[in-house]
């Protein structure tokens, strides 16, 4: 029995310490994190890299499956819903995100309001293309037999679509201008 | 980098005030230290306004702090 004690007194100190160990170490990682992000990045930098990954993660699981819905299902049920979907995953993300981003302070400037103006003008010109582009393919569909193939809903897609290529050039820009210089 | 041709002497400038931080600059002007660090490096040219407001506070003419490399 006292050697059982014993055992569990010595594994109590291995775990104890392992513990110890560990918690620094992600005491330091979150020290170095925190310094990182509030010596590089201001808080409008760090939204437009958020909101980029997050637009790319919800968009790259959402326009595959809605363009399959559109050219398969014979419902527009499972396209509204799953549109839904990301309008709503996109809401949360982006709120937690900013929430948490927030924390470090939200302050802007000057630059900030310069850098995002220039980059929604890149973002706007991406958009009026993409926009002509959808209105040329529709007028294209037009002119085919099979016409009833373009419904409202495909169209709808295809404009979110645009929207969501023209925010990530408007993100892609920003954090672009953020780094080489605006 | 793309660097501009507004060129300065920030960084001279805070040391020859008691070392002045770039924070402590960003704040007296209303800007971010991110900011600061931009001009300092020469890679964003800042508003007339936050130009005459770093000049204000070094005590000098903004053509002591700012110049133009042609």
């Amino acid at each position: 029995m006292p050697g059982l004690f014993f055992g569990l007194g010595y594994l109590e100190t291995r775990m104890s310490k392992i513990f110890d160990i560990m918690s620094k170490i992600i005491y330091t990682a979150f020290q170095r994190l925190n310094h990182y992000l509030e010596c590089r990045m201001s808080f409008e930098e760090k939204s437009a890299w958020g909101s980029l990954v997050g637009l790319l993660l919800v968009s790259g699981w959402y326009f595959p499956k809605a363009a399959y819905l559109a050219s398969t299902s014979e419902s527009s049920a499972p396209l509204i819903a799953i549109s839904v979907g990301w309008i709503v995953a996109m809401i949360i993300i982006l709120s937690v995100y900013h929430g948490v981003i927030a924390l470090w302070g939200y302050d802007t400037d000057e630059r900030d309001r310069m850098i995002e103006l220039k980059a929604e003008r890149i973002a706007s010109h991406v958009f009026s293309v993409l926009l002509l582009i959808v209105v040329g393919q529709i007028m294209a569909e037009y002119f085919k037999p099979d016409a009833e193939s373009v419904t409202a809903l495909t169209v709808g897609v295809a404009i979110l679509l645009a929207m969501a290529i023209a925010e990530a050039v408007k993100y892609a820009a920003q954090i672009v201008y953020y780094r080489v210089g605006a | 980098m793309a660097k501009t041709k507004v060129k300065n002497h920030i960084r001279t400038l805070r040391f020859e005030h008691g070392e002045m931080t770039q924070q402590q600059l960003a704040d007296a002007i209303g800007v971010t230290r991110q900011t600061i660090v931009a001009i300092e490096k020469e890679k964003y040219s800042p508003s007339l306004e936050a130009a005459f407001l770093i000049a204000k506070q070094f005590d000098r003419p903004i053509s002591e702090v700012f110049y133009y490399d042609e």
